[in-house]
């Protein structure tokens, strides 16, 4: 279970994040929505351990991920917006070093890469440099070395901006296929995509972090929802 | 070596390898280096600095350009790909991540040098074979040691200002930046609010240690001062690279307090760097003792010598001198157990820290900055002052002619206490206007070459030959200092007596025609010609500058050295000069454009050719009868050398000018007294000698500047096409 308690986080002036709270269970996918730069990005970032919030705690299975960061890291499992990886590297080899340091046994790398690659349709790729590839298979790489080590807290930013259908549908089967064993807090603007897998939905407001049980009422507090006659969403 | 650091170590070095750009960073490295390793041969052939140091001085310049160009993009490419973050996110610590990082590229710079290293071991011995023998790869160790250490110090630093910035070209920039610019920067503000650093260092002493590693000398404050700061960057750029997680106004603290730390630790630095210069410990390396050559000449004294001597070098190991006269004893200690001769034990004496030996020293008698020789009962103090025979204002330092006047000065020390104790004695004959060897005249005086004699051993004695029925027995060799007036016929004759039953004899002729012995030196083959020699090429017309030297015993040694005279007669062989067993050598010849003029009062000075003789002109020459029979039958062969100058060795001419007439003077009263070995033996025994001819050097700069790099190159290259990172 991920519980998030109270983060609070300031950019200069600005309070980005204020009091938000929520938790995730493994087996439930939780939708970050919200509009841009209100702040989901930085929130998945405090819940990986790269920003510092300003107050409020992060427990995952009841340990503080501040407190023991490590121990943190090595069931977590992260993928950035922009999907980095190393170019000079072919597929295997990247998720082969990645393995490798984030603390598999040697003797099991070779099963978790393959595992990975499988899970995620690279198996053509494995030996293709990930410099050569569109951005879309790197965003498969991306997803491949975030659950490599089969993590307990999944975080995905942003992962369906920038793909065609075909992949966000191949990415939402994958999603399915994890979600048995991870808690995945996954952000991004699709929400319609995003709701066919989702088991939970918030959305970030002006720092603050709102609960929705469906893709509509989602799109209803960012106003996105078909308005009636009588103007009530 | 811990698993993450492993990975991390591994992964940089596999992305830096195959890359192309350090193929050229390699290429240009080595091209660079290896093309002023040849230029500084070239200009060191005949010099003594060894061959480790000048490949290593020349490469000592690039490596921060390389470790720049290898380290640049480490970590601000991965801040700015994003990829940091999520190497954050793995379960490895900040600390693991640089360490790994610097490691990958330290090795790169390991490969670069133990790529540089093939010029000197396989290049330079193809093309020069009379290095062969002393180029092996145990002589470059220490240099490549101390290239290391510097390479790891400027790793460290690129990697700080990597981690400090987003664009490669500014952390790039910046690196260099804090290598070259900041250090010669505070030295400059350093030197020039406490102007007397400049007495302990002449310069910022990054090449000082490259040279002392190379000749064997390593010093501890040396290591920990790279080391340090070697620490220190690495802990500058964890702090960096941890400083991407404060993000936010929260972090402000964080930050500051990170700021605070790492000043810190600079700090903390600055003191351990301070507290190892201040204890200064230094030792040599084992590698090195057997590159330090000696002389023939003191390898035969040293061979001959037996017993213990022991060396006591009393001398901070922070003077200026301590790196060349330490390099010269350890010449020293290795040449006698090699030659299996004297047992010589050098001891150090720092007067800073060994206070008891100090004063047990300063009893005795010895100073502060010398060098004191014992064997047995009898002890023999050299003041390092001694060994600098060209200039007071010159400083000993490695390589230089200075260092070769102290192995003669050592090499006379373990003469004297290898010989029996009775001292030299040098009679100078008074009562005919000479000028005195007890004299402090700051112009005329021979108070300075009195006391040089002094210190060699001999003991200086006046002789009155119009008292004395005879030269004394005991006389090692007779002085006539310019003398004004003629000798009388009876002082001629006990002269000639003396003379031709082996006596030596040096006159230091006046230009006053027939004064002191000119007859008896007719007679014996050398006329003092009436005549001043006047140059063209000197202001003042009388002063004389010659560079031609004979091959001489006297001479020999001084190749590349002036002498200078002033109001110089020109002298000649008589007839007797011809005679068999008779040997006359012009020992000090003027330049050609040089001739006697009989008329030095009238200006100006045109020289008749019908009556006056051109140049080059003998001004100093040594006379030997009977030295080829004394080799079958052991008679003592007569000995004179005549230099035409009466002030040649006055206070005067040796306080204001640097020339070599007080090497002449010594050399030949130590060939009169068949001291050759105090002849300062300057022929320098470990002078560089490539024996290379001009299409060598060619051959040898293209291998190490084109042919070497281009491979390098080529295979750098290849390997990136072959990674897919070429196109």
């Amino acid at each position: 279970m991920l519980e998030v308690r109270n983060i609070a986080f300031s950019w200069g002036a600005a309070n980005l994040l204020e009091d938000v709270s929520f938790s995730v269970a493994p087996g439930e996918t939780a939708v970050l929505a919200g509009a841009n730069g209100v702040g989901k990005t930085t929130l998945l970032k405090i819940l990986a351990g790269l920003c510092c919030p300003s107050s409020g705690t992060v427990l995952a299975d009841g340990v503080d991920t501040f407190a023991q960061p490590l121990r943190f890291r090595r069931i977590m499992g992260y993928l950035p917006e922009s999907a980095p990886a190393d170019p000079d590297l072919t597929v295997k080899r990247y998720l082969r070093y990645r393995a490798t340091l984030r603390g598999e046994m040697s003797k099991k790398i070779r099963h978790r890469v393959l595992e990975a690659m499988n899970l995620c349709g690279l198996e053509d790729h494995a030996d293709t440099y990930i410099g050569t590839l569109s951005f879309g298979l790197r965003k498969r790489v991306a997803l491949a070395d975030a659950l490599l080590l089969r993590p307990r807290f999944l975080l995905l930013d942003d992962l369906l901006a920038g793909l065609d259908p075909a992949t966000r549908f191949s990415f939402g089967r994958i999603l399915a296929a994890i979600s048995s064993f991870a808690a995945i807090i996954v952000s991004g603007h699709e929400i319609d995509e995003l709701a066919s897998w989702a088991t939970k939905f918030y959305v970030l407001q002006s720092g603050h972090i709102l609960g929705a049980k469906t893709a509509f009422g989602v799109k209803n507090l960012l106003g996105l929802a078909p308005r009636t006659e009588g103007g009530a969403a | 070596m811990t698993r993450t650091l492993r990975v991390v170590f591994a992964r940089t070095f596999g992305r830096l390898a195959p890359s192309p750009s350090t193929a050229v960073a390699l290429a240009g490295f080595l091209a660079l280096a290896g093309g002023f390793f040849v230029r500084a041969l070239f200009r060191g052939e005949g010099g003594t600095m060894p061959v480790a140091a000048l490949w290593a001085v020349a490469a000592a310049p690039f490596l921060p350009a390389l470790a720049a160009l290898l380290t640049m993009r480490l970590l601000a490419d991965e801040r700015a790909s994003g990829r940091l973050d999520l190497l954050l996110t793995a379960p490895v610590r900040e600390r693991d991540i640089v360490v790994g990082k610097l490691l990958g590229a330290f090795a790169m710079v390991v490969l670069a040098i133990a790529l540089y290293l093939l010029v000197p071991l396989f290049v330079l011995p193809f093309f020069a074979p009379a290095l062969r023998d002393t180029l092996s790869f145990a002589v470059f160790l220490p240099a490549a040691l101390a290239l290391a250490l510097q390479g790891m110090l400027w790793c460290a630093t690129g990697l700080l200002a990597s981690a400090c910035f987003r664009h490669a070209a500014s952390a790039a920039f910046a690196s260099l930046l804090l290598m070259l610019a900041l250090p010669h920067a505070l030295f400059a503000a350093a030197t020039a609010w406490a102007p007397v650093l400049r007495a302990h260092y002449a310069s910022i002493p990054f090449e000082a240690h490259i040279i002392d590693f190379a000749t064997g000398l390593v010093s501890f404050a040396a290591i920990v001062f790279y080391v340090a700061l070697t620490c220190f960057a690495v802990f500058a750029a964890t702090k960096a690279v941890a400083g991407v997680r404060m993000r936010g106004r929260a972090a402000r603290g964080l930050r500051s307090s990170t700021l605070f730390v790492t000043a810190l630790a600079f700090v903390f630095t600055c003191l351990v760097v301070a507290f190892a210069l201040r204890l200064d410990f230094s030792f040599e390396l084992p590698v090195r003792a057997a590159e330090v050559r000696m002389s023939a000449r003191t390898r035969q004294i040293l061979a001959d010598a037996q017993g213990d001597v022991s060396v006591t070098c009393f001398l901070s190991r922070r003077a200026p001198s301590f790196r060349a006269v330490s390099r010269l004893l350890r010449g020293l200690e290795a040449t006698a157990q090699r030659e299996g001769g004297a047992h010589l034990k050098v001891d150090y004496v720092d007067p800073r820290w060994e206070y008891a030996q100090s004063v047990d020293l300063v009893r005795t008698g010895a100073e502060e900055g010398s060098l004191v020789f014992r064997r047995g009962n009898r002890r023999i103090m050299l003041p390092l002052g001694d060994f600098l025979s060209v200039s007071t204002n010159q400083t000993l330092t490695v390589g230089s002619d200075a260092l070769f006047a102290g192995e003669a000065a050592c090499a006379s020390a373990l003469l004297r206490l290898a010989l029996p104790a009775s001292r030299e004695v040098v009679y100078w004959t008074t009562g005919h206007g000479e000028a005195s060897f007890d004299s402090y005249d700051p112009v005329s005086g021979l108070s300075d070459i009195a006391r040089d004699l002094r210190r060699d051993g001999y003991t200086l004695e006046k002789l009155d030959l119009t008292q004395a029925i005879t030269v004394p027995a005991d006389c090692a060799a007779l002085v006539v200092a310019g003398a004004r007036e003629p000798f009388s016929r009876t002082e001629s004759t006990r002269l000639e007596g003396w003379l031709r039953s082996g006596g030596r004899l040096f006159v230091l002729a006046a230009p006053t025609p027939n004064a002191g012995v000119g007859a008896l030196l007719a007679d014996l083959g050398v006329k003092v010609m009436p005549y001043t020699v006047i140059s063209p090429r000197t202001l003042s017309g009388t002063d004389v500058v010659a560079r031609d030297f004979a091959e001489h015993a006297i001479t020999r040694p001084l190749a590349g050295s002036t002498v200078v005279f002033e109001a110089a007669v020109p002298l000649a062989a008589t007839a007797a000069a011809q005679a068999e067993g008779t040997t006359f050598t012009e020992l000090v010849r003027s330049d050609a454009a040089a001739w006697g003029e009989s008329e030095p009062a009238v200006r100006p000075w045109t020289r008749d050719a019908s009556t006056e003789p051109g140049g080059p002109l003998a001004l100093a020459v040594a006379l030997e009868r009977g030295g080829g029979v004394s080799r079958d039958v052991a008679l003592r062969p007569t000995r004179v050398v005549v230099v035409g100058d009466a002030a040649f060795v006055s206070n005067g001419a040796l306080v204001q000018r640097a020339n070599a007439n007080r090497d002449v003077f010594l050399n030949s009263l130590a060939w009169l007294a068949g001291l050759d070995a105090l002849t300062a033996p300057r022929t320098p025994g470990n002078a560089v000698e490539t024996g290379m001819d001009r299409a060598g050097w060619v051959r040898t700069a293209v291998g190490a500047v084109a042919a070497l790099p281009f491979a390098v190159l080529f295979l750098g290259l290849l390997a990136a096409y072959r990674k897919g990172r070429l196109i």
